[in-house]
This record gives structure tokens, C-alpha cells and sequence, in this order.
């Protein structure tokens, strides 16, 4: 257990978390993070670094994680198994957890393929890794911290402390294996679950009974992704190109007669933080704002979840 | 299956600019199957290369044979006069096949004249899907008979990644996702919950991560 | 066009069309097959096929390789192949025979497909005349135009 990630600190005195999303900028432009740092300071409880996602090159989720940490932002380091292999990852963990960061996100990562939809060029002729899976990726971590072993079987002198946790698709096709695949991940080791964005609350409602009917809500905290939705265009985006999320043609709809759009997507963001808070065994949001890092302060305030409990004082 | 796929021939023609007696060598195995390197493809490269090499000014002669196998010492004996005639060859092989033609002929240039794909099978006319990574350690039983290495487009070992929809993976809407089937095919044998064991780790040693593998069977071995 | 315009070989202009035509598509096909003959000073040698689905990649290749400027290749209509599929198949063959000449920089465009209508007994004289026509257009093969080093 890591004994002083602040997320680890809420989740344990039975705040309702927050985290947030900060993706690294194209380019060694510290400044560029420090600006984002500026905004974000104090709304979140711990803040998601990126890690190369939709496999394009940002600066690495280690050094930006590093660097909202010397901006007193706790950072949520997010890292994939598409770019390193277990002699990597490993040797990127202890030197996270040298740094001073407490939380991992274990991912398998956008397939190189993806190169931000098409936007940009990407990196589709690279070779991926896919060394271990992101299951495998969590018991890897968790044996470092809990029996200072590395996967081999070597022992490390001093043990990373660092929560870990894992991403979850409730809605995701195949949808009866869904329940199953986050079995897997809590009993590899997650302690925090980030769900990919839900825009249908009842559906997602129904995945959580059989969460609960595991007993999985009581091992592992559960943080509902919520995307702030910034336009009907993007939502048909979502619904026609992001597995697992489907978008209700009434938000769609919604957002399409909107005269200002991004109030509007404010309401509806507030709105599914307050309809995830209310279904039992969801324990915090990770609100994800594209593009407009800038609109969270806004919406954690309208969800009347400011101010977040102190760094120290949570305990 | 050893599949392979014909190349753009200007990518071939390019290379023969400066040869005179040039040789396609087709090899009437698994190429053949995959009709990416037989007898049939030798005839129509050679055409092709005919055109492509006299629209380039070259005046060469292009014949044409194929072995019954280019990875068998024995097999590749059977055309060895074609090839010694030949100032450089095509070979229509998989990479198998061209790299025993250069050992067998060496300093003969054998230019590869098809891509070695993967290993796989013919599911339907004109259509070769991948099956087998050969990673050196078969497990394909807990999967009920698909290979996730082969198969997923991230070698996933414990289920789906978020980007499977309607069986379909993300990357390509043409490609199955693998643990879709998977888990369709032991859902239908009431045996799903078998996949809520974790796999660990994979050995990759015994795959290409190892190294260049060999085989011995010592009984026979001389 | 009608038959009395097909000439016995003569002088012609140089160009020369291989044409391939389902038995099933025209009557004429097998009367035509017999010899060589010229469409508007085009000089034509015309095989029957017992389907069009049995044209192969390299009839097509090997007609250009050894002298002609084009290739067609006449094909039933879809609804009245007798083989069901034939003409489909026929018309991929043709596809790949394209894209391999496109490659090669002869040129897809020299090799013709068209469907025949069964109800027009002038059908083949047509296409005939239609594909010596743009053959004409198209002129010689580069094949026959480029220098040898």
C-alpha cells in the first residue's frame, strides 16, 4: 500500500475523489504544464499525465509528472505497455517513485496505429511492445511495492510507494466480460479504477450492481470518467469512433440546440458527476476536459465538490 | 501456412536493371496455396517484368521455373542448372526459401519477389488470415483455440482492451477481435469463468525475443 | 458497324487488338475467332472463351507482352452469366491484370471490359467498334515506342 499518495489519503477517509486529466505538451515546453498547474491547483485531488496517448509523441508522463509535482499537483502517472517492456517499465517505476510520484495508471495503451485519429501523422510504422499486458502491468508493480521483488525474481533495494490503478470500459463490447476483466485487474492489484466516459449513466448503473454483487466495489475505488462534452459534433464523434462509449441521441440532441455551447456542457457535466456520485460504490469522478483544461475548476466548483481536502488533512 | 503476397513489380524491376539472363523462381508450395509465388504467378511476373524491364531499355531475357519446394536442399538441387545460367534470380519463395537459395548459390543475387506475410490459412477463396505467431510456446487450449498473440493487435494475455466493438477491433473494422471470439467460444462451452485466472508474465524467450531458434531431434540428428 | 465493314487483314494502322468474348455472350463470337480480321484499319484476333471467368491474368499480360496495344475482354450481362458468378470473377481478373500494367506503367487503360446485351444481335460489332476506337485514342503500346539500350 502506498502509504503517501494524497489520492490513496481521500480515498481512505471516504472522500468522494476527484482527479482531473493533463496531457503533456508536443514539445519540452515545461512552461506550457506549469500554466496548466496554474489553473488546475486545487480542484483536483490528483491530476492524470498522459502517456503518449493515441500514440503520439508528448513529452513523457514521467518528467511532465515530475513537473506538476514541483508544482505541488499530485500527478497520477499514467503508463502504457505499448512502448516498454517489463525491464523498462520497471526501471520507469522506481525512478517515479524516486521522484516523489504515488499514483500509476496501468494501461495497454492506444495501438501505434491510432496517431490521434488521423489528425496528425502519428507513428504507425513503429514497432510495439506489448511485453505484458496492463493486468500483468499491475502485479508486476504491486510485487515491487509489496515484496520488493522485481518480476524476474530479483530483489530492489528500496521499494517504490505507489498506488496503483487501472482503467475500466463498464459498456464495452464484449459487455458480459466486462465485470470479469475488472475482477482481473483488482486481483492483479489495482486500488483505483478510472472508467472510460460515461454518457449513459442507467447502463452504466447496471454494470455497477454486478460490481457490487462481486464484492468489487469494496476492494478497488471506482472513479466514473466523466468528458466534458463541448459540442454536438464531438459527442457524434465519441459515439461513431470511441469503443465502448455511446452517447444518447436526447445529450446529442441536447447539446445541438444549445445557444451556448459550452455552458451547456458545463450543466451536462455536472449533471453526470452528480448522477455517477449517486450510484453506490462509485467513490469519486475523473473529469476529463479535451483541449480545455480550464473549464474543470468551473465544473468542480458547480458540482459543489470544492474545496478538496487538503493535502495532510484527509487523513 | 507460410503466407506471402506478391510485390509491387516496379519495386522488383528496379533491381534488375543491369542484368542480362534474369530467372524467376517460383517454389510450388505453401506460395503456390497462398498464389502469391507457384508456377502461375512465376508466368505472370516474368511477364510483367518483361514489359517493366523493356519499357526501362533493358534487354534482357526473363525465364521462368519453380521448384517444388526452395527450402529443401534436395528440392532446390532440381533446378540448380536454371539457376546457375541465370545472372540473377527472382525467387517467388517466402524469405525461407530465398535465404536457402542464397546459401545453396551464394554470391548469385536472389532477389525476393514476394512479402512473407505470416502463418495462417485460406478461410474462404481469396481471403489468408494469420493464425500462429510461432512464439515457441504454445498455450492456444485456454484461449479455445485462438491465439490471442497472433490475433490481438496488442498480444493481450487477459482479456479485451477497451477498444473492441461489436466483435470487431478498433484499429480495423475488417479484423475480429480476438478476445471477442475467445470469449464467445468458451461463453458457448459454459466456460468463461475460466479466464478469470490472471496469466502472468509471458516467457518470450522461447519466441524471436530469444533469439534465432533451432529445432533438434536427436534420434535423427547427424 | 455491321459485319460488312469487318475487312479481311490488309495494310492496317499498326495496332493490333486482342479481344477475348464469352461463347455465350455472342453468336458471332465463333464465326469472328476464326481468323484474324480489321476494324477501322485496327487489326484484331479474337479468341472465344468457354466463360469469361476463364480469361487469366496473364492472357492479358502476354497479349501486350508479345505486340498488342489492347485487350478486351467481352463478358455476358451479370443477370444472364450461365455460370452465375462468371463475369464477377472475369471482372476481377481484369482488375488485377489493370493494376499490375498500371504498375508497370503500360497502362490499365488498355485493356477493355464491357458486358454485352443479349438483346442487341449488333452487340458485338459495337463493342468492336467501340474498343478499336479507343485504341485508336490510345495509339501505340509503349511497349512498341520505347528504344532498347
Amino acid at each position: 500500500m502506498s502509504s503517501t499518495s494524497n489520492l490513496q489519503r481521500v480515498l481512505s477517509a471516504g472522500h468522494f475523489a476527484v482527479t482531473g486529466e493533463v496531457g503533456p505538451p508536443t514539445g519540452a515546453d515545461a512552461q506550457a504544464l506549469k500554466a496548466k498547474a496554474d489553473i488546475l491547483r486545487g480542484c483536483c485531488d490528483a491530476y492524470n499525465v498522459t502517456d503518449n496517448q493515441t500514440a503520439v509523441v508528448r513529452m513523457s508522463s514521467i518528467a511532465a509528472s515530475a513537473i506538476l509535482l514541483a508544482e505541488g499537483l499530485e500527478p497520477v502517472m499514467q503508463m502504457v505497455c505499448r512502448d516498454r517492456n517489463r525491464i523498462a517499465i520497471q526501471s520507469d517505476i522506481l525512478g517515479a517513485a524516486a521522484l516523489g510520484i504515488r499514483n500509476c495508471l496501468c494501461l495497454s495503451g492506444d495501438h501505434q496505429s491510432f496517431g490521434a485519429a488521423g489528425k496528425l501523422h502519428g507513428h504507425p510504422g513503429a514497432k510495439n511492445v506489448y511485453d505484458i499486458d496492463s493486468v500483468q502491468l499491475l502485479s508486476i508493480i504491486r510485487d515491487l511495492r509489496d515484496k520488493s521483488l522485481q518480476q524476474g525474481g530479483d530483489s530492489v533495494t528500496v521499494a517504490p510507494d505507489m498506488l496503483i490503478g487501472a482503467a475500466w470500459t463498464p459498456l464495452g463490447d464484449p459487455i458480459d466480460f466486462r465485470v470479469i476483466r475488472l475482477a482481473k485487474k483488482v486481483a492483479a492489484g489495482a486500488q483505483f479504477i478510472q472508467t472510460q466516459s460515461i454518457f449513459e449513466v442507467s447502463r452504466f448503473a447496471e454494470q455497477m450492481k454486478l460490481v457490487r454483487n462481486e464484492g468489487l466495489h469494496e476492494k478497488v475505488a471506482i472513479l466514473a470518467g466523466i468528458i466534458v462534452p463541448k459540442s454536438a459534433g464531438m459527442l457524434r464523434y465519441m459515439n461513431k469512433n470511441v469503443a465502448g462509449v455511446t452517447v444518447p441521441d436526447e445529450l446529442i440532441e441536447r447539446m445541438d440546440q444549445a445557444s451556448d455551447r459550452k455552458e451547456e456542457g458545463l450543466k451536462v457535466t455536472v449533471e453526470l458527476i452528480e448522477q455517477v456520485k449517486a450510484i453506490e460504490g462509485v467513490r469519486g469522478v475523473h473529469i476529463q476536459a479535451i483541449e480545455a483544461e480550464h473549464l474543470i475548476p468551473e465544473i468542480v466548483k458547480r458540482a459543489d465538490l470544492l474545496p478538496r481536502p487538503a493535502s495532510g488533512e484527509a487523513s | 501456412m507460410i503466407v506471402a503476397q506478391a510485390k509491387d513489380i516496379n519495386e522488383i524491376a528496379d533491381k534488375l536493371t543491369n542484368y542480362e539472363k534474369i530467372l524467376v523462381a517460383g517454389c510450388a508450395t505453401c506460395v503456390a496455396e497462398c498464389m502469391a509465388g507457384g508456377e502461375k504467378e512465376v508466368a505472370i511476373t516474368a511477364s510483367a517484368l518483361r514489359m517493366a524491364l523493356r519499357l526501362r531499355g533493358c534487354q534482357a531475357q526473363v525465364a521462368e521455373v519453380t521448384a517444388d519446394r526452395q527450402c529443401e536442399w534436395e528440392l532446390i538441387e532440381e533446378i540448380a542448372p536454371q539457376v546457375e545460367a541465370a545472372d540473377v534470380v527472382v525467387s517467388l519463395a517466402c524469405g525461407v526459401g530465398v535465404a536457402c537459395m542464397w546459401d545453396r548459390f551464394e554470391p548469385k543475387p536472389i532477389i525476393p519477389g514476394v512479402n512473407t506475410v505470416f502463418l495462417g490459412h485460406r478461410e474462404k477463396p481469396g481471403l489468408w488470415l494469420e493464425r500462429c505467431a510461432a512464439c515457441g510456446d504454445c498455450t492456444i487450449d485456454r484461449t479455445a483455440g485462438i491465439c490471442p498473440i497472433a490475433r490481438c493487435a496488442k498480444s493481450l494475455q487477459n482479456g479485451p482492451c477497451g477498444g473492441s466493438t461489436d466483435g470487431k477491433c478498433e484499429i480495423d473494422p475488417e479484423l475480429d477481435c480476438a478476445w471477442h471470439l475467445i470469449i464467445e467460444r468458451l461463453k458457448a462451452m459454459n466456460q468463461l469463468d475460466t479466464l478469470r485466472e490472471n496469466t502472468p508474465p509471458r516467457d518470450w524467450s522461447t519466441s524471436r525475443d530469444g533469439g534465432p531458434r533451432r529445432v533438434v531431434v536427436e534420434d535423427v540428428e547427424e | 458497324m455491321s459485319v460488312n465493314k469487318i475487312a479481311p487483314v490488309g495494310q492496317g494502322n499498326g495496332l493490333h487488338l486482342v479481344a477475348f468474348c464469352c461463347a455465350n455472350s455472342s453468336a458471332k463470337a465463333a464465326e469472328l475467332s476464326k481468323a484474324p480480321f480489321e476494324v477501322d484499319r485496327v487489326r484484331v484476333r479474337l479468341a472465344q472463351l468457354a466463360c469469361s471467368s476463364k480469361i487469366e491474368v496473364l492472357h492479358v499480360l502476354r497479349a501486350l507482352e508479345t505486340g498488342a496495344d489492347g485487350v478486351a475482354l467481352w463478358t455476358c450481362p451479370q443477370d444472364s452469366c450461365r455460370f452465375g458468378r462468371g463475369c464477377i470473377r472475369a471482372a476481377k481478373r481484369i482488375e488485377r491484370a489493370r493494376r499490375i500494367l498500371e504498375q508497370i506503367a503500360v497502362g490499365g487503360q488498355r485493356v477493355f471490359l464491357q458486358s454485352l446485351d443479349p438483346n442487341d444481335p449488333d452487340a458485338l460489332d459495337k463493342a468492336l467498334r467501340e474498343a478499336t476506337g479507343r485504341l485508336v485514342e490510345l495509339g501505340k503500346s509503349p511497349l512498341k515506342t520505347v528504344g532498347v539500350k
